[in-house]
């Protein structure tokens, strides 16, 4: 069983940064900037994470057990070899899927509660 | 500036602000967070130039606050040594540090407070040191949930302020029991209480509560012993037998008084009240002071006897000396200051350190230990018994 802490338990909802990184890595293996300008557009731009932010996630995600560092380069011409790859894990998935279906389930309520037709303000 | 010297002097500042990460941390992730800002700093200066640079910084200096902390107290080698006890490992240097800071400034105070010339300086320094260094130790145990041995420090410093100081609070200033605090007297129970009292009856209700959620988890977990359970038992009956003397000895009292002047019958409202202050006296002395032995104790079983000596070391100089006003004698004075400040130089910088550098086996108390870890019960039991 990997190593949960305060930000990874399981069942409880996921901080915006964790969510959004295993989001970044669904698709691809990417390095840190890739993850931070992925993040970015996912958010347009309403989440920036900073190199601390990022990588003590990351770390937190890699002791969890839901993504892990790899050896291989995706592009080796474009490639900068001091830079680290990440992937995500089936448990990264499996909890990404998770977060997933209960934010789906948040929204499908609130368009009940006609919370998603009004303006902002 | 030219173009580049703001880059260039980005990183070298970042790679400054790198440090303050722990040294594990840093091996592992620093040339790539140095890598990620560099990134990040060309693409702020290509796109919007110096301004660019500079709201990059705001939010880098936030980043870097915020993990810097976080990863300090998740840091493994914090955790074992500042949070948790270790097995045969004394404190990280860091760690003694933490330690030392309340010590140094108690000790501090205490050398001024003898100057006579300082008092006020102390009380400024003593009393407020009382109530903020508890505010690390409750940030700490928050964020970690495990309140830290060096908070120790801290918090029998916050009993003595909160037991010198807790009867002199000013209620009336409450937003809702403001009011309620304007009157002289209230009737619980079918007694009047002074509101002077009343205010001994809310710092034993605070304590009753805490003490209660604190023996009530324990006890679940199995980590009170059975010599504890027996020490609690002593206690409580040593202070059910101290209320009940006092209450006779008033009684007593009273209709002597009454016998005397023949206008203070007993069993009037004013023999009530009387004694309905006992208990109410002697629980506001009595159940601050079993929270604070019982929490010392859970720490004596991972950290040894000598953790009652921190928290004891500033109580026992008030609990012996404290009460008797000193002040208006110059000769004993002297004499039972230096002694205090010797016993204080012990209690808040050698001890302290001596606890956490030596190596400790959970659970074991060497035989010295043992006897220390009787202190408190020794002491108070005298002082009853007294």
């Amino acid at each position: 069983m990997p190593h949960m802490n305060s930000s990874l338990v399981p069942g409880q909802p996921l901080t915006p940064a964790v969510f959004h990184i295993l989001l970044a890595l669904a698709d691809s293996d990417k390095h840190g900037y890739a993850i931070m300008k992925d993040v970015e557009n996912q958010t347009t731009g309403r989440l920036k994470l900073g190199p601390g932010t990022l990588y003590g996630t990351i770390k937190r995600l890699l002791a969890a057990g839901l993504i892990v560092e790899i050896d291989e380069r995706p592009d080796l011409e474009l490639d900068d070899e001091r830079r680290r790859y990440y992937r995500l894990t089936a448990a990264g998935r499996k909890l990404a899927l998770e977060e997933n279906q209960r934010l789906t389930q948040a929204v499908r309520a609130a368009r009940l509660k006609r919370l998603s037709d009004g303006p902002l303000t | 500036m030219k173009t580049n010297g703001w880059i260039a002097f980005s990183q070298r500042l970042y790679r400054r602000l790198l440090h303050l990460y722990p040294l594990k941390y840093r091996a592992t992730y620093e040339e790539e967070m140095f890598h990620l800002f560099t990134d990040q700093c060309r693409e702020a200066h290509t796109q919007r130039g110096w301004v660019g640079i500079l709201v990059l910084w705001l939010r880098t200096l936030m980043d870097v606050g915020a993990t810097v902390i976080r990863e300090h107290l998740s840091d493994p080698r914090a955790k074992l040594g500042l949070l948790d006890a270790i097995p045969n490992a004394p404190l990280p240097w860091k760690g003694v540090l933490l330690v030392l800071i309340p010590g140094l400034i108690f000790f501090v105070s205490q050398i001024v407070q003898l100057t006579f010339l300082g008092r006020v300086w102390f009380f400024l320094a003593f009393h407020r040191a009382g109530y903020f260094l508890i505010l690390p130790v409750l940030l700490v145990w928050l964020l970690t949930r495990r309140f830290p041995v060096w908070g120790l420090i801290p918090f029998g410093l916050l009993y003595e302020t909160l037991w010198d100081y807790g009867r002199s609070f000013d209620l009336s200033g409450l937003p809702l029991l403001g009011r309620f605090f304007y009157q002289e007297t209230v009737v619980l129970f079918g007694a009047r209480i002074n509101i002077y009292d009343l205010k001994f009856l809310l710092a034993v209700f605070v304590c009753v509560i805490l003490s209660g959620m604190l023996m009530g988890y324990n006890a679940r977990r199995g980590q009170i012993s059975r010599s504890a359970w027996k020490w609690l038992g002593l206690y409580g009956l040593l202070i059910a037998l101290q209320v009940g003397g006092e209450v006779y000895r008033r009684v007593v009292d009273l209709r002597l008084l009454a016998g005397q002047t023949k206008d203070l019958p007993a069993g009037s409202v004013a023999l009530t009240d009387n004694i309905s202050q006992v208990p109410l006296w002697y629980l506001y002395e009595a159940l601050p002071f079993l929270l604070l032995v019982f929490i010392g104790m859970l720490f004596t079983r991972k950290y040894g006897g000598l953790t009652f000596l921190i928290l004891l070391g500033y109580l026992l100089p008030t609990i012996l000396f404290g009460r008797y006003g000193f002040w208006n004698e110059p000769v004993p004075f002297y004499v039972v200051s230096l002694a205090v400040l010797i016993y204080r130089f012990v209690v808040a910088l050698v001890a302290p350190v001596w606890l956490v550098r030596a190596a400790s086996v959970p659970g074991r108390q060497q035989p010295p230990f043992r006897l220390l870890s009787q202190l408190p019960a020794i002491s108070h039991l005298t002082l009853l018994l007294v």
